[in-house]
């Protein structure tokens, strides 16, 4: 009696503060422990949430560890071949200019196989998003050497690291698409620590508001652990972020509309 | 298209509403909508592909087209699409002004193959015709099954004129 009493109280003094996003799907990921992947796909979902605008999302997650993301959010989704996203949410957005269209990409996708339509959709100014997960290696095929991979990463096709002789030098997709016309918000955040998570939150709100106030295209480019494939424990993978990763590619708004 | 030599025309294509069910819309008031290939349970898969496969087979039935000419009484068929069709046609020409019996067979559609049309015509002789080395030849001979003798003049690189088809239909004739 005197313990159901207690509980009851306990109940009535409870406020939740925390809860999955509507959006989320209530189902398990696929993610290893540690991964970047299952981090953000959970703040699209918030984000989705906050602008109220699950009914009228469109995502499309092309080949990758990125593509499964279409088991996690409940909204309307395309697969698309590899690196072919942009083109999918070309056709999508314009055929249907009023959804918020978004693309999900890894950097073997992004920066490799689909290269030219990553270019070209921000060129033409496509009022498309992409959420650019940069992982500096191919997670799903077992860590392979990306576009993204630092000099002296070590991965399955350069066992003793890069080399800028044999393979030239990692891609700042950011960078390279700031300077592009097109282009209204491109930004590169991290989701290593709480502190960076935040931010990449506030990142791809702000990519989302772009494409709804009908400015050009956004990018929001995510430094993202990769622990499996990198050969690393969770928190030495967070650490790598910080030490190897951020030094090349600096975490910042590249561009952004004036207003 | 963009590339075509033979003209092609197009008719005038005005904004369809269509609502399909399976449209990814925005998931308002109904069970979000995906649209995929990747299936990683294999029995789903094949499932999918089994799906993927009816439709083929549907096109396969309804979308075949092709164009036969001077058919009936043709002893030695030309097989030729595109541009070679219309030089085969010259050729036809002047070779039934000298007496020879021959006809066309122009596939309009390479996929889906005209199978069908080219069985029909199993007892006459053939003369593929192709700017390439062949990129039709094995069809036309898949769809003949070895049941008559199949020829072959390519030119890579060089628009043959009619009098080489001439030439080679002449050649053949005489081999009887
Ligand atoms: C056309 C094509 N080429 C190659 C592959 C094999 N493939 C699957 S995932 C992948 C790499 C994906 O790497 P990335 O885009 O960085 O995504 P991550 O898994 O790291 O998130 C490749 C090459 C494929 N599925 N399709
Ligand atoms: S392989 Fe890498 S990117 Fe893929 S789920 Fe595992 S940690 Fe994430
Ligand atoms: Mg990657």
């Amino acid at each position: 009696m005197l313990a159901g009493s207690r509980s009851e109280n306990m109940q009535t003094q409870l406020q939740k503060v925390f809860g999955r996003p509507r959006t989320l799907r209530p189902v398990a990921t696929h993610y290893c422990p540690g991964c970047g992947h299952g981090i953000v796909a959970r703040l699209i979902a918030e984000v989705i949430d906050e602008f109220s605008i699950r009914e009228k999302t469109v995502g499309v997650a092309p080949v990758g560890c990125s593509v499964l993301l279409y088991n996690y959010l409940d909204i309307d989704m395309y697969e698309a071949a590899h690196g072919r996203a942009p083109a999918v949410a070309t056709g999508c957005k314009r055929v249907h200019p009023d959804l918020l269209v978004f693309t999900y990409q890894g950097d073997g996708d992004f920066a490799s196989i689909g290269t030219a339509e990553a270019i070209h959709a921000a060129a033409r100014g496509e009022r498309i998003t992409t959420i650019f997960i940069n992982n500096a290696i191919y997670g799903m095929t077992g860590g392979q050497m990306a576009p993204t991979t630092l000099i002296g990463q070590k991965t399955t096709t350069s066992p003793y690291g890069r080399t800028k002789e044999q393979a030239g030098f990692p891609i700042r997709m950011a960078e390279l698409l700031a300077t592009l016309d097109g282009a209204s918000f491109i930004a590169r955040v991290g989701v290593h620590t709480p502190k960076h998570i935040i931010q990449a939150k506030k990142a791809i709100e702000k990519a989302f508001s772009v494409q709804m106030n009908q400015h050009g295209y956004s990018m929001v480019e995510i430094l993202s652990q990769c622990p499996t494939d990198w050969g690393m424990s969770p928190i030495e993978a967070v650490k790598w972020v910080e030490e190897k990763m951020i030094p090349y590619y600096p975490l910042k708004t590249l561009k952004e509309p004036s207003e | 298209m963009g590339q075509m030599m033979e003209p092609v025309s197009f008719p005038k294509l005005t904004p369809q509403n269509s609502s399909k069910e399976w449209a990814l819309t925005g998931a308002k008031d109904r069970p979000a909508n995906l649209i995929k290939s990747l299936y990683l349970d294999p029995s789903a898969l094949e499932k999918h592909n089994l799906v993927i496969n009816e439709t083929i087979q549907k096109i396969k039935r309804d979308e075949v087209q092709v164009e036969t000419a001077q058919t009936d009484d043709a002893e030695i068929i030309i097989a030729a699409y595109g541009t070679i069709a219309r030089i085969a046609k010259t050729a036809i020409e002047v070779l039934r002004g000298k007496g020879l019996k021959v006809g066309l067979v122009r596939p309009i559609t390479v996929f889906p193959f005209p199978s069908k049309t080219f069985e029909e015509f199993a007892d006459r002789r053939f003369l593929v015709v192709e700017m390439n080395f062949g990129q039709m030849l094995e069809d036309v001979k898949l769809s003949l099954g070895g049941r008559t003798s199949v020829h072959f003049y390519g030119r890579t690189g060089v628009v043959p004129n009619y009098d080489e088809i001439i030439i080679e239909v002449e050649k053949l004739a005489s081999r009887k």
